[in-house]
């Protein structure tokens, strides 16, 4: 099956995309809850940051075991650098949200 | 108003010279010393120069004694045009070069200075001035320097070794009207703590770096046996990422630390415009009073400065006292800062601001306790 | 021999194809890519000596405390200016230049894949170059800081013509940027070599990618926030206006989200040199090629999350600046992959310094110790008393001096005898980079520490008694030598271009296809295009040079005069047509021309005279579009290895629908940074504006018309295919009209309520949705209006249809954000 070029080099960069959506979802997210639920705060953070890991994880997963980068004879090295960057936007999510356990959140 | 700078931990020859040169301009000093920097370029506008010119001084040799006396003088421009010769002193008694970490004997000249300075005219760089670094402003105090848990870092006590090194050549030393490793609160003592650490910390990893990659010119040497793989997860993954991480928590736990649970009971409102600072100082006994370019705070507790600017960005800045906050307009941005010690501390616009940038300058009076505030406010001394 | 006489004969044939006319006829009109690649260098270099001489100025006013060499308004413009011209007008261009000129070489390819658009690139560069140096001939030049903060740069604190002149001659510049951003993208997916399958791509093209696609996602932001300060200053929309419910701080963060990618824009074609140039050097293949791809696209990435690590200072809550910290140094890693791929390939091979090494060296020095003070910066409480400082403007030039002008250094003492075709002396190179290498140290390493004493950036003058005397004299006696070191280099090389000796063909012995071929090169590149093999060709086919002369490789055998170059599937590089390159022409001078018209009209506020530019270069468009594609369809044609494929017009995956794609990703970033702005005027401002009360059946209008047109659209494409003539014409007029009615629906939406744009920076936030909608739907109606009339005149067919394609592309676009902004004018207020 031919396959659109364009959805592969998405799907090559797929881990940072999401880590794009997630570093504006942990930004704008401290806003809202600091407004919304300055109580609980940091739970909420908390939980948008592992939420956030968590669909990571997924992406990195779905890549691996994916045939959608496979089907199209795409060759191994996009497959290997998709999971790569996924691996590497994992590890940016939980980096990135590290702050989150040592400052007060609405401070 | 003329404080006068000086740099504490500078060799004694550079104290002396500077003292000549004092002597040498002395009548016409303030003319000599600052017309050069503000005559050739008087910012535009003059939106300001109306407003009225307070010349501010600090009395020379305080005794105890003397508070009325002192207070008096604090309202320079009151007596200024009557006064000015009668009050225009011999070049003031200099300090000598001080041993670190001795109590400090007041140190003063000025007084005059700002009579000097007013005869110029309306310029709005009024707040031009020379600044004593460890100088008080009412009280003769002994000065105790809060020990840095990193203190083996700390720049006083290297100084006077790299002092010796560079003598006239003053690269390394640390004391400066504006310098931020020299601290005298606790937030900048934390952030220069901070530079010290991530200084040696760079130091070796650059020298470790420049190692790796000088040994592989050495012709006469085989190929490393090191594989590329391990270079690049140990080197270029696995090192900067535990660095780093150690790095980030650190400085966040530190500074999170800092002002923890400050609930400031004195609170100044920092209003700037082009290109000038009013204090309105809120919590003074007997209500809250405006300076210009003076701010008063208390020794040793947390203070709270809420910045704003009634025109384009400034930025509130005082060095020794901890980081900078800018003041936007339509914002309210909020700063606590502390000084340990008892002294005035240069502050400076951060952000540039047009044409009177570089002379948008204020000083930070930290008295020692808050009956001294009340008693200079109560006596008007401050009040404008 | 006879192979030898063919291989002249060969050449001489396609120099008559490609060569340019003779004479100023020639100049005026050059397309090719090496020819506009070389100027864009050559003209970055001058502006880069203007620069210089500006920094010298700086450094002659802050040698000593009270110096009264240039007074504070002299200073801010020459500080400025300096800033300007280094980062607009020097760094982005001259990267721009490199790409044109190399990116073909390397590819194994004879242009580009929008040859107009590189000239196009060039005369906007130059004019909007030109638009800012006349304003600092005439002492009008900007002088708010390169990065322009409001409200000091708006109009009732800056209101000269000093301001209006960055955002116009900026934005002007930025247009070729933005241009250069969709070729360079398109040329790395469509126009390579046969055979370059992605991981076979030379890493220095991974590099120019990566970069383009920053470019393309980095500029807009700018570009946008360009856009509503001139309207703020020229119209009164009060978008960063306090007093109207704007906010300052949204210009920062306009500014930066595009101000920090640039940084990265800057250095990692500099890295890319130095990922080309050291292993060359070391004599063995990079390490870690897939590892150095991935980390330029985490880069990439990372290097757009962390503009707020900019403002630090500005009162944003701690938790938030505290994220941008731990972007900031996660940053850090990608580097330090590079960097260590760097010493592994030194560590296994055998270096041999030679001059090119030298600023390979001299950048790992400088620019390791740039990252580590980058560090100190990103941490939030020291960046409070660092930011502003000269520490700052010490790191800052570690970072662009040592990540830019070192490798760039290197790659022209790498590449000069394929730029001249002669070698370059070395025995002044020594002392050059000595100078420099020094003089650089010198000027700058003590300023870190004038930095932490206190010393404000931007201060025309200080006072002696700061203490910051001795460090400043230091500062600018390093940078005099610096500035000798220059002109030394500048000396050496001009010495090299006019006395050099001749060069042999590839003599570092790099195994790029750009040294397969003559130097200085030819018009046409390769006599016949490469095979890619591996990263390395030349390595593996030592001969592989000669043969191609020989026309031995694909495309060899000139035809129809016909420009001709591979095309490829993009992900394994399989050919799958052959690209047709326009030749010279002066359309993208007349059309570049006509814009000055426009952007310069603006600038002194003549409207009127605007608009007719405006009109002029839509008509400009027009006509280089029409310029371009087939009236006939052509058979496959063979590629010359027994394979054939189609011409481009009538491939399924051509070029200028790739141009298309990127250039909408670009105008979606632009557009997604006006509804940022929106909503945080919206959400964040310190004002509580009322917004507009669009009637809401104007916005319903709109999106069903934006609906139509799409449907119009696709209707075309496929009645195109199987359908009679009537009805494509029918459905393209269709199209036309709803997308005039969709304009005329969200321009209604504004008009037809009270709210003026100027009365609170909400309701100027949806006077701006609306006027985007509208200009959008113009072009609908303008690139409708052209399918028509090129179906008409028989330049369509079934199997030429691009622009039924592009058509499609913008419809589906246009009623996407049709309906994001309507959704947000109705409810955002």
């Amino acid at each position: 099956m031919r396959s659109f070029p364009l959805a592969i080099f998405v799907t090559l960069v797929s881990g940072y995309v999401l880590w794009s959506l997630v570093f504006i979802a942990l930004y704008a997210g401290h806003g809202l809850v600091c407004i919304v639920m300055p109580g609980s705060a940091q739970t909420a953070m908390v939980g948008v940051w592992g939420g956030a890991i968590a669909l990571h994880a997924v992406l990195a997963l779905w890549l691996a075991r994916t045939n959608v980068l496979d089907r199209n004879s795409v060759s191994p090295f996009v497959r290997r650098c998709a999971i790569g960057l996924a691996m590497a936007s994992l590890a940016a999510a939980i980096g990135v949200g590290l702050p989150i356990l040592f400052l007060a959140s609405c401070a | 108003m003329m404080f006068e700078y000086e740099l504490t931990a500078m060799p004694a020859r550079e104290a002396d010279r500077r003292e000549a040169q004092h002597r040498e301009r002395e009548p016409p000093r303030e003319h000599r010393r600052l017309g050069a920097l503000i005559e050739p370029q008087r910012p535009v506008g003059g939106q300001h120069g109306e407003q009225e010119h307070r010349g501010y001084g600090v009395p020379p040799r305080l005794q105890p004694a003397a508070n009325a006396a002192r207070h008096a003088k604090f309202n320079k421009s009151r007596y200024c045009r009557k006064h000015s010769k009668a009050e225009s002193p011999a070049a003031g008694p200099k300090t000598d070069p001080r041993e670190e970490g001795i109590a400090i004997p007041p140190i003063e000249e000025i007084a005059a200075q700002g009579c000097d300075g007013e005869r110029d005219g309306k310029r709005h760089q009024h707040h031009m001035y020379r600044m004593l670094r460890e100088r008080q402003t009412g009280l003769d105090i002994v000065m105790v320097r809060v020990p840095s848990p990193l203190s083996v870092f700390h720049c006083n006590l290297l100084t006077p070794y790299a002092a010796a090194l560079l003598s006239t050549l003053s690269l390394v030393s640390c004391s400066a009207p504006l310098s931020t490793v020299d601290p005298a609160g606790p937030l900048a003592g934390a952030i220069a703590e901070m530079w010290w650490l991530m200084l040696a910390g760079a130091g070796a990893i650059f020298l470790g770096v420049m190692i790796m990659a000088f040994y592989a010119l050495r012709t006469a040497r085989a190929p490393w046996r090191v594989s590329d793989n391990a270079m690049l997860i140990g080197g270029g993954l696995l090192f900067p990422a535990i660095v780093l991480s150690g790095l980030l928590i650190y400085s966040l736990l530190r500074w999170e630390g800092v002002f923890a649970d400050a609930e400031p009971s004195w609170r100044v409102e920092a209003s700037s415009r082009q290109w000038t600072w009013s204090f309105t100082h809120l919590d003074a006994q007997g209500g809250p009073f405006t300076t210009e370019n003076e701010l008063f705070l208390p020794v040793g507790e947390p203070v709270e400065i809420r910045v704003s600017s009634a025109d384009v960005i400034h930025s509130f800045w005082v060095p020794q006292l901890g980081g900078k906050i800018d003041a936007i307009p339509g914002r309210t941005n909020v700063v606590i800062i502390q000084a340990d010690r008892p002294g005035a501390y240069a502050g400076q616009c951060a952000e540039f601001c047009g044409a009177g940038h570089a002379h948008m300058r204020f000083i930070v009076h930290a008295v020692r306790t808050r009956d001294e505030l009340a008693a200079l406010t109560q006596q008007g001394a401050i009040a404008p | 021999m006879t192979a030898a006489r063919s291989a002249i004969s060969l050449h001489k044939e396609l120099e008559r194809i490609y060569g340019s006319p003779p004479g100023w006829r020639g100049v005026l009109s050059a397309v090719n890519h090496s020819v506009i690649g070389m100027r864009f260098m050559v003209t970055a270099l001058i502006f880069f000596l203007i620069g210089g001489v500006l920094a010298m100025l700086i450094r002659a006013q802050l040698a000593t405390s009270g110096a009264a060499f240039l007074s504070a308004p002299a200073y801010a413009q020459v500080f400025t200016m300096h800033g300007v011209i280094m980062m607009f007008l020097f760094a982005i261009p001259l990267i721009e230049g490199f790409a044109l000129y190399m990116l073909p070489k390397l590819l194994g390819s004879r242009d580009l894949a929008f040859p107009m658009l590189s000239a196009f690139g060039y005369w906007c560069y130059l004019f909007g170059g030109l638009i800012l140096l006349s304003a600092l001939a005439v002492g009008a030049a900007p002088d708010s800081g390169w990065f322009m903060y409001t409200p000091l740069s708006s109009q009732p604190h800056s209101p000269g013509i000093n301001s209006d002149v960055w955002l116009i001659g900026v934005t002007f510049v930025e247009v070729s940027a933005l241009c250069a951003a969709v070729e360079f993208m398109t040329t790395v997916v469509k126009v390579r070599a046969a055979g370059m399958a992605l991981n076979k791509m030379p890493i220095l093209v991974w590099y120019l990618w990566v970069t383009s696609a920053m470019m393309l996602f980095g500029f807009p932001p700018l570009i946008l926030g360009s856009i509503l300060l001139e309207v703020e200053r020229a119209f009164g929309w009060p978008f960063f206006n306090p007093e109207g419910g704007g906010d300052p701080l949204l210009w920062q963060h306009l500014f930066w989200l595009f101000g920090h990618p640039e940084v990265y824009i800057i250095f990692l074609p500099g890295a890319g040199v130095i990922s080309t140039v050291l292993p060359v050097f070391a004599g063995r293949p990079l390490a870690g090629y897939s590892w150095i791809v991935l980390a330029i696209i985490a880069l990439g990435f990372h290097s757009f999350a962390l503009w707020v690590h900019h403002m630090f200072t500005t009162g944003i809550p701690r938790l938030s600046l505290a994220f941008f910290s731990a972007a900031s140094l996660l940053v850090v890693i990608p580097t330090a992959v590079q960097i260590f791929s760097w010493l592994a390939t030194l560590a296994g091979g055998r270096p041999r310094l030679t001059t090119p090494m030298l600023y390979v060296y001299g950048f790992l020095s400088i620019f390791v110790l740039g990252g580590l003070t980058g560090v100190m910066v990103a941490i939030v409480p020291f960046d409070t008393q660092a930011h502003d400082t000269h520490f700052v403007v010490a790191h800052l030039h570690y970072v662009l001096v040592g990540g830019f002008v070192f490798p760039l250094l290197a790659g022209l003492y790498h590449w000069f005898s394929h730029f001249t075709g002669r070698t370059c002396p070395t025995n002044i190179s020594w002392a050059a980079f000595a100078l420099v290498f020094g003089g650089f140290n010198v000027a700058f390493l003590p300023m870190h520490w004038t930095g932490l004493l206190g010393m404000p950036r931007r201060v025309y003058t200080y006072s002696s008694d700061a203490g910051w005397d001795a460090l400043n004299l230091v500062s600018s006696i390093g940078a005099f030598a610096l500035a000798f070191g220059f002109a030394l280099i500048l000396l050496e090389l001009l010495h090299g271009k006019l006395f050099g000796a001749r060069a042999p063909r590839n003599p570092w012995r790099a195994g790029t296809f750009e040294w397969a071929m003559a130097t200085p090169p030819p018009s046409y590149n390769f006599a016949s295009l490469p095979t890619a093999l591996d990263r390395e060709p030349l390595h593996g086919d030592e001969a592989l040079p000669a043969k191609l002369a020989r026309g031995e490789g694909l495309l060899g055998e000139p035809r129809h005069k016909w420009r001709e170059t591979i095309g490829v599937e993009p992900i394994e590089g399989r050919p799958d047509q052959i690209i047709l390159l326009p030749g010279p022409t002066f359309i993208p001078l007349f059309t570049a021309a006509a814009l000055g018209v426009f952007f310069l009209a603006f600038l002194f506020k003549q409207y009127e005279l605007a608009v007719g530019g405006l009109a002029l270069t839509i008509a400009c468009v027009w006509w280089w579009l029409w310029s371009r594609g087939l009236k006939q369809d052509w058979a496959h044609q063979e590629l010359g290895n027994g394979s054939q494929a189609p011409l481009h017009p009538a491939s399924s995956d051509p070029p200028s629908l790739w141009g298309m794609r990127f250039s909408l990703m670009g105008l979606g970033v632009f557009f997604a940074s006006l509804v940022f702005g929106h909503l945080f005027l919206w959400l964040a401002g310190p004002g509580a504006g009322a917004g507009i009360e669009a009637p809401a059946w104007t916005l319903w209008l709109g999106a069903g018309a934006l609906l139509a047109a799409t449907a119009g659209a696709a209707l075309a494409q496929r009645s195109n295919s199987a359908g009679p003539r009537a009805a494509v014409t029918g459905s393209l007029l269709f199209s036309m009209i709803a997308n005039f009615a969709a304009g005329c629906a969200f321009l209604a939406a504004a008009l037809l309520q009270p709210t003026a744009p100027q009365s609170d920076a909400i309701a100027a936030g949806a006077w701006a949705l609306c006027v985007f909608m509208a200009a959008q739907a113009a072009i609908g109606v303008f690139i409708a209006a052209y399918a028509a009339a090129r179906y008409l005149c028989g330049w369509i067919s079934a199997q030429r249809k691009v622009e039924l394609g592009a058509l499609l592309l913008w419809q589906i676009w246009i009623f996407a954000s049709g309906v994001v902004s309507g959704a947000l004018i109705l409810f955002a207020r």
